[in-house]
């Protein structure tokens, strides 16, 4: 097992390059000059020269790439031109409050997606089938965001249940912080439920046609054990898979819901960086954010290998 | 002993009449049919916005501002005194635009970088590193900061949006690609003498088609979405634009005053969406049930 | 062969007048299958695919697949009718009374779950043995199933194994209840032919040692012969013929039966041709009135319009046939 862990870990050493050469790359793809784009038309010549400077831009392409690896690999992304302070810091400040907002909603996702998945699957062709995947399906046409203002107006504004945004952080009052994470943890799960209930369900109805949980069956075992230790487990494979590209869908989602439900994490940091041109901001958040998707879906390969044994000898 | 057995025939077995045809497969879908009459319904207003809208989009009546929804303005007015109608409508065809044209080309460049991995083994490992590279981020993320860096305008949002979404169905293109490559019947066509691009369009592509299709369908749905989006943060098309995010964004500061302004794009967009979701869905179980399994 | 004594107590299965359907309205699949297990007897089901057999075997354990139901008739188990059984009684009986082997192994085992683990779920829920003491029993049952290196093999995965050893497995699994009633479904029949003989001779000795009555079935002919004192011959969803083994082979009263035996290639007798049965098996829903073989019989005549009854023919062999041991002049 220790051995699987290792190749994944060495195979994810080119994608990580590539990644980061894309990042780097983005600055490239600006039409025209980025030093100008970000100060407006009233800047001095000085002020441009110092930005050129700071993006690196007055040095040959191939030294800038360098330094570019360099840095990163000591964990430095950079400057923000705007907020004139280390990336990384602005990043790392900000990250906890993503994190939490994005594994909240990931295991409500995963936990209200699977049951309703194993429901459909169990009384497939009933009512709670047809209903559980209406449901899904709506989950996953709705935007987010518009999802999230919906439900302030409706929640927090109609019927003052919820407070309508902002953030507190749990070491400093839990019932305030569940309070005002909980909308937004919802409105993030919501449309991710809707993937994992679908996959779940399919990939159930898959195992429970086949010859082992006949075999169960036949054993004389009671039918939800059968189709939890039976079913379920050997279902798990395509939904894990699934479970990780949620988490791309996550992020994202909780870039937007950080800025309707007003949430000082990654998110709003990012987009700050986008309307106003911050540069390193840009590439660096979204090196970070790829890193973490990477990082998830390594554990979900090291999942598969503890799930499914066979997994193991590839 | 006569061998009676001519007056055994059992009953007579019916003809095969074969499967009916495809066309008919698909229209007795019912998931189909529903998600084609609301994406057809809301194509059709799209494209007729220009001559079915009661005002003009852009135009604000100063003194019918944030107007509850009535008899003359169906969804009401915004803060500028625009009819959110009018908007919608207009918003829906800019909307439907640039998803399509995502579609497209994701369609294009999907089967060109899929089917060359594919088949060419030499080239399918660095092909599929780089496409991986690009699926690391997350691809509403990298779509927000394609469209930041190029600049806010319809053809960058279309650009960005393409990028994101043509991994994936490289991804699925050559997969397709792979299993057929492998069947008999191209290697009979090699021996034959057919050359490699001949090969590849007529048996392989012709494999490809069905997951291909499906997965279009979805990337047309997740476009209008993601363009919601890219929109409401304000790296979408630039104003005056009405699109569905724009409107959106709009009404986010008046939404306890006027909310018929954030909520009729929203259901436009589930509309849109939910009609697209379901014709993919159809398809995909008129095309090839086993899909259903797979991912989207 | 083994002697088939007749046992005090009554048989072990009685399947009465068993008619299986697709559902309410649909076509049958069983059509008024009659036959009897004597107790600590190996019965053979012997069959074409298509014929029922299998569904039979299905039916028996309560395990039809939902579509296809049960239309009428009795299953005795000992006199019990499982038919007339609550879901809750039936699962009780599955695994302990009645134990069930599949065709292939491969498929029939759970993939991510060790061997020992699904030997352990039987002896946890019939017989409440639990840790130790079911890791040691299910350690004795792979030993009796003459698995090579039990101690080792019970922490093994389903696909670390052979074929032989997979469908040992399912043998141990299906022992472990001490059940009254083994069905066999095919179990050779995706095993290759050596380790086909060492299963055979193993459940034979298996069933001798402890007296529990067999349902063998399968397609082979060869192994109804090595293994079992009755058979009962399937064609369309019926019985078509019913009786010792001995009997079935030296006399067969159907033509059915008849041409099965013939259609055998022989190594010695040197043949041009291999002899057939004409025709196929009809599909379900799709069998004429009258005799489901008549289309395929030489010897058909006006009687076979009616259902020909199963009816005895000889002491202790029964035909479903107007004109049982009728020659045929040969072709």
């Amino acid at each position: 097992m220790g051995r699987f862990v290792l190749r994944r870990l060495l195979a994810s050493i080119p994608a990580l390059f590539l990644v980061s050469l894309i990042t780097f790359g983005l600055l490239w793809l600006v039409p025209g000059d980025p030093a100008s784009i970000f100060l407006d038309t009233s800047a001095t010549a000085e002020e441009l020269a110092r930005v050129r400077r700071e993006l690196g831009l007055d040095r040959p392409f191939l030294i800038r790439m360098g330094e570019w690896y360099l840095r990163l690999l000591q964990g430095d992304l950079g400057t923000s031109l705007l907020l004139n302070r280390s990336v990384t810091s602005a990043i790392f400040e900000r990250l906890p409050v993503t994190l939490s907002l994005t594994a909240l909603a990931f295991f409500f996702a995963v936990l209200i997606g699977v049951a309703a998945g194993v429901v459909a699957a169990v009384r497939h062709g009933k009512a709670a089938d047809q209903g559980m995947m209406t449901l899904a399906l709506l989950g996953l046409s709705i935007p987010e965001f518009w999802l999230g203002l919906v439900l302030i107006w409706s929640v927090a504004v109609l019927l003052p249940i919820f407070p309508a945004g902002d953030y507190v952080a749990f070491a400093k009052d839990p019932w305030q912080w569940a309070r005002h994470i909980a909308l937004p943890t919802f409105t993030l799960a919501c449309v991710q439920m809707g993937f994992v209930a679908r996959m779940a369900r399919s990939s159930m109805l898959e195992v429970l046609g086949q010859d082992f949980v006949r075999t169960a069956r036949a054993k004389g075992l009671p039918e939800p054990y059968v189709v939890l230790r039976h079913g379920l487990v050997n279902a798990m494979v395509p939904i894990v898979t699934v479970m990780g590209i949620m988490v791309g869908g996550l992020l994202g989602g909780a870039v937007v819901i950080e800025q309707v439900f007003s949430i000082p994490g990654m998110g709003r940091l990012i987009i700050g960086a986008v309307l106003s041109r911050d540069f390193p901001v840009i590439q660096g958040g979204l090196l970070f954010l790829a890193l973490i998707y990477l990082g998830v879906n390594l554990l979900v390969d090291l999942l598969y290998a503890v799930i499914d044994p066979r997994v193991r000898l590839e | 002993m006569a061998a009676a057995s001519a007056s055994f025939a059992p009953t007579a077995l019916p003809t095969p009449t074969g499967r009916p045809s495809f066309a008919r497969r698909l229209f007795a879908n019912r998931s189909f049919t529903i998600g084609l009459l609301l994406v057809g319904t809301v194509a059709v207003l799209a494209l007729l916005a220009g001559v079915i809208a009661p005002f003009d989009p852009l135009k604000g009546n100063f003194r019918a501002r944030l107007v509850e929804p009535n008899a003359m303005y169906w969804m009401g007015t915004d803060h500028f005194g625009r009819d959110i109608l009018s908007r919608v409508l207009f918003g829906a065809r800019i909307s439907l635009q640039i998803a399509f044209m995502v579609a497209l080309i994701t369609a294009l460049a999907g089967v060109f970088i899929g089917a060359t991995a594919g088949y060419f083994r030499r080239l399918d490992n660095p092909i599929m590193r780089v496409m991986d590279a690009f699926m690391a981020f997350p691809s509403i993320i990298l779509a927000i900061a394609i469209s930041s860096v190029l600049g806010a305008s319809v053809t960058n949002v279309i650009i960005a949006l393409s990028i994101a979404a043509t991994p994936h169905t490289a991804r699925i293109v050559r997969a397709s690609v792979m299993v057929v490559r492998e069947m008999e019947y191209v290697e009979a066509a090699r021996a034959l003498g057919a050359g490699h691009m001949r090969i590849l369009l007529r048996h392989v592509l012709a494999n490809a088609m069905a997951p291909l299709v499906v997965r279009v369908t979805y990337v047309f749905a997740v476009a209008i979405l993601n363009e919601a989006v890219l929109s409401y943060i304000g790296v979408g098309p630039p104003p005056p634009a009405p699109t569905f995010g724009a409107i959106i964004a709009n009404g986010r500061d008046f939404i306890i005053a006027a909310p018929w302004i954030t909520v009729a794009p929203g259901l436009a967009i589930l509309v849109s969406v939910l009609g697209l979701n379901m014709l993919g869905d159809g398809l995909r179980d008129v095309l090839d049930p086993r899909m259903a399994v797979a991912t989207r | 062969m083994t002697d088939a004594g007749v046992a005090a107590d009554g048989p072990m299965l009685e399947v009465q007048q068993l008619t299986t359907a697709l559902g309410a309205r649909g076509p049958e699949i069983l059509s008024s299958v009659d036959l009897t297990l004597r107790s600590g007897e190996v019965l053979g089901v012997v069959g074409e695919s298509g014929s029922g057999k299998s569904m039979l075997a299905l039916s028996i354990m309560g395990l039809l697949p939902h579509p296809i139901t049960v239309r009428s008739g009795r299953v005795l188990l000992q006199g019990q009718d499982l038919l007339a059984l609550g879901s809750q009684q039936m699962r009780a009986l599955r695994g302990k009374d009645i134990a069930m082997i599949f065709q292939e192994p491969m498929t029939s085992l759970n993939p991510v779950m060790r061997v020992g683990q699904q030997i352990g779920e039987v002896l946890r829920w019939h017989l409440g043995l639990q840790g130790e003491a079911a890791r040691t029993e299910g350690i004795t049952l792979l030993r009796r199933v003459e698995m090579p290196d039990p101690q080792r093999q019970i922490d093994a995965y389903p696909h670390e194994l052979s074929g032989g050893m997979r469908q040992r497995v399912m043998i141990a699994m299906a022992l472990a209840g001490r059940p009254r009633l083994l069905i066999a479904d095919e179990p050779t029949t995706a095993l290759d032919v050596t380790i086909q003989a060492q299963i055979l001779e193993l459940v034979r000795k298996l069933q001798r040692d402890s007296g529990m009555s067999v349902l063998l079935i399968t397609h082979d002919l060869g192994v109804i012969a090595e293994m079992c004192d009755r058979v009962a011959v399937m064609y369309g969803g019926r019985v078509v013929e019913f009786g010792s083994a001995l009997d079935v082979f030296d006399r067969p009263a159907h033509p059915y039966t008849r041409g099965l035996l013939a259609s055998r290639p022989r190594i010695a007798a040197g043949a041009d041709w291999l002899s057939t049965i004409e025709g196929t098996v009809p599909a379900v829903g799709q069998m004429g009135a009258g005799c489901s073989f008549a289309p395929r019989c030489a010897l058909a005549h006006a009687a076979c319009t009616s259902v020909p009854p199963l009816h005895t023919v000889e002491p202790g062999h029964q035909a479903a046939c107007f004109a049982p041991f009728a020659a045929v002049a040969s072709v």
